[in-house]
């Protein structure tokens, strides 16, 4: 598909280190999934859990992100704005998918509307499994961006 | 059901069941000239509508006949068309357009023809249909309905670092703050979910169920049990039915409170906001227990229901009654009234018009909760928990009480025994079945052969959302947007689906 082009010519792309300074941009696009994973990423921004401790803020524009942050399976009609927002991210930028469906597909794998998971159609900087995985799997992954060990969450109750 | 309210003449009911009866008295085929009779009926009778969609031969009409028994009319489209009743039925014109966009039959006298979920992006065009059609590349632009005169447009959505669904709303602004005109355009959450049910057996088509709209998972699980229950003639026994109670109004409380902090993020009042999300995060660690999916996926199969719910139901119930103060301290938060009182009205005409359930109709006026028809709940159990105003304020304030609700039920569900059902009906293959979702009535139709899902479809009350919000933004103070499309809980997965 030449919607993903752009994502798939970029080859190989040596081990982000973002730089720990700063709280960590990120940039949630949901691409078309059962709005599980992204209701697991709006509890982290919200009051039940004290995101900005751990250094990760949400930011509603891409240009102001550092991670681009995935959920749900990427469905034709979102590629294309998927794309837009990587483009718009300066570099150092990292791609992280967040759930079964935006790993794989998951239970929505390719058919006339879906393209399925990010993993083999772009270098992923981490991926998140679980379905949906709990805000404390999201936080520690996103944790390990930083070279910061997942320990940093473990404060948080862990339930998936 | 206020709806139903006369012992209206049946005309249209009647006018279904002179058909062929196919399923066991409860769908009928029509032919052509007695379609056009009843949709010509519709203008009259207050038959209510609930859903319309194709299966590849037929198009079919789901009704309840007097508030209460599903009733199915089939037409088998002539030339790959047929007489839409979206003329008599604003609600059915999300659901012919979907039809036409999924499967290529065309809708006659439609209120609306455009797409609705094919932006042009598919591999095919009518996909489900028996000759699906070549894509054009590049796709045509989007065909938006004209903006009023000397409006700016205002674009929001898809991707706009919120957590929701995409979706992407298009506002005409006049300039002085007031939206003109309001529209979506969907179809970015499109999964194909009846293409991907085809042809999956029970275990796996309910799996899948779960994960149509994840604040919804039990309604779509159970809703779609149903149907292959009563497709298959087999019952659930008196623990499954408890249990999906139990986790029905479990999962009721936890979107209750997503949506109620949503809304109330919006309109400012981040205290309120922030008891919700507390309250919402206390619950879904105690759902973690039971099976591990925070969100409640797989708890429900044909047949049973995971009977562990039962211990969590009384933590949930001390959990929300303990929440309650700070709830109503949020509520109370000075300018919270102001802000949410009169804005973003639904009156009670329109809801039922375009077909809005769930808690949107309940704070307009519509007493429409699919719990009366579900198994498991006395109907004493039920408040009626109708408000009028059919604002912001109403729809916060309908969730509020269901809340209280959600643990009065947990206990009275715990503590008597369950309503069961008296025995299934004959197996015949085919089933209708609903669950009372936390936004809504959720319906599945499914046709089974050989163990294995044929034909099926999804109803969620999101549809009808999508066009009810349409409606009233237009007119709205564009500050006011966001928060009147969060009061009404809408997801784009279910919309789309």
């Amino acid at each position: 598909m030449a919607l993903l082009r752009a994502f798939l010519a970029r080859g190989f792309r040596p081990a982000i280190r973002l730089p720990a300074v700063g709280p960590m941009g990120v940039f949630h696009v949901e691409t078309g999934g059962c709005e599980g994973c992204a209701m697991e990423v709006a509890a982290l921004d919200g009051a039940a859990y004290a995101l900005s401790a751990t250094g990760v803020r949400f930011v509603t524009t891409p240009r102001l992100a550092d991670v681009l942050l995935v959920t749900g399976p990427l469905t034709r009609g979102m590629a294309p704005v998927l794309e837009a927002a990587w483009h718009a991210m300066p570099d150092p930028r990292a791609l992280v998918a967040v759930g079964a469906c935006a790993i794989d597909g998951g239970p929505f794998g390719e058919n006339y509307a879906v393209l399925g998971g990010l993993e083999g159609r772009a270098p992923l900087d981490a991926s998140i499994p679980g379905c949906p995985p709990s805000p404390a799997a999201i936080v520690a992954g996103l944790a390990g961006l930083l070279g910061v060990s997942g320990a940093v969450a473990s404060g948080l109750s862990s339930s998936a | 059901m206020t709806d139903n309210a006369e012992p209206a003449p049946p005309a249209a009911a009647a006018l279904i069941r002179r058909g062929e009866d196919e399923a066991g008295g409860w769908r009928f085929r029509l032919e052509e000239e007695d379609w056009h009779a009843l949709g010509a009926a519709l203008r009259r009778d207050p038959l209510s509508f609930v859903t319309l969609w194709a299966d590849g031969r037929d198009v079919h009409a789901l009704f309840l006949d007097a508030g209460e028994r599903p009733l199915v009319a089939s037409v088998e489209p002539y030339g790959g068309r047929y007489l839409g009743l979206s003329a008599a039925r604003p609600a059915a014109a999300p659901c012919e357009r979907c039809v036409q966009d999924l499967w290529g039959f065309s809708a006659m006298d439609a209120r609306d023809s455009r797409p609705w979920l094919d932006q042009g992006l598919w591999t095919a065009t009518w996909p489900l249909g028996a000759r699906p059609g070549p894509v054009a590349w590049p796709p045509e632009p989007p065909d938006f309905r004209p903006v009023p005169r000397d409006h700016a447009v205002w674009g929001i959505g898809p991707a706009d670092g919120g957590h929701r669904a995409p979706a992407h709303l298009r506002l005409a602004l006049d300039g002085g703050g007031a939206v003109g005109q309001a529209e979506w355009r969907l179809g970015y959450a499109h999964r194909g979910v009846v293409a991907r049910l085809t042809g999956l057996d029970a275990d796996g088509a309910v799996r899948l169920a779960g994960r149509a709209v994840a604040g919804a998972s039990v309604a779509h699980q159970s809703a779609l049990c149903r149907a292959i229950e009563d497709a298959t003639g087999q019952g659930a026994g008196a623990a499954a039915v408890r249990s999906r109670v139990l986790l029905a109004e479990i999962e009721r409380a936890a979107t209750h409170l997503l949506d109620l902090s949503r809304v109330a993020g919006a309109a400012g009042a981040t205290a309120l906001a922030a008891e919700c999300d507390r309250l919402r995060e206390a619950i879904l660690e105690q759902c973690g227990r039971i099976g591990g999916h925070r969100l409640l996926m797989d708890r429900v199969w044909v047949g049973g229901g995971d009977e562990v719910a039962a211990a969590i139901g009384a933590r949930v119930a001390d959990l929300l009654e303990a929440g309650r103060d700070g709830l109503a301290r949020g509520r109370a938060w000075p300018g919270l009234e102001a802000r949410i009182a009169g804005v973003g009205v639904l009156d009670a005409r329109a809801a039922r018009s375009l077909g809005v359930g769930g808690v949107a109709g309940r704070a307009s006026a519509r007493e429409a909760d699919l719990r009366r028809l579900v198994p498991g709940y006395r109907r004493a159990w039920l408040e009626s928990g109708v408000r009028r105003g059919g604002d912001v304020a109403a729809r916060i304030d309908v969730r509020l009480a269901e809340l209280g609700g959600v643990a009065r039920l947990l206990r009275l569900a715990l503590d008597g025994p369950p309503d069961v059902p008296p025995a299934a009906r004959p197996a015949s293959g085919e089933g209708v079945g609903c669950a009372e979702g936390p936004r809504g009535g959720v319906w599945y139709w499914v046709r089974l052969v050989g163990g294995r899902i044929a034909a099926a479809h999804v109803c969620d009350p999101a549809l009808a959302q999508a066009a009810a919000l349409e409606h009233v933004l237009a007119g709205a103070r564009d500050e006011d947007v966001a928060m009147i499309v969060r009061s009404f809980g809408l997801s784009a997965a279910g919309a789309d689906l």
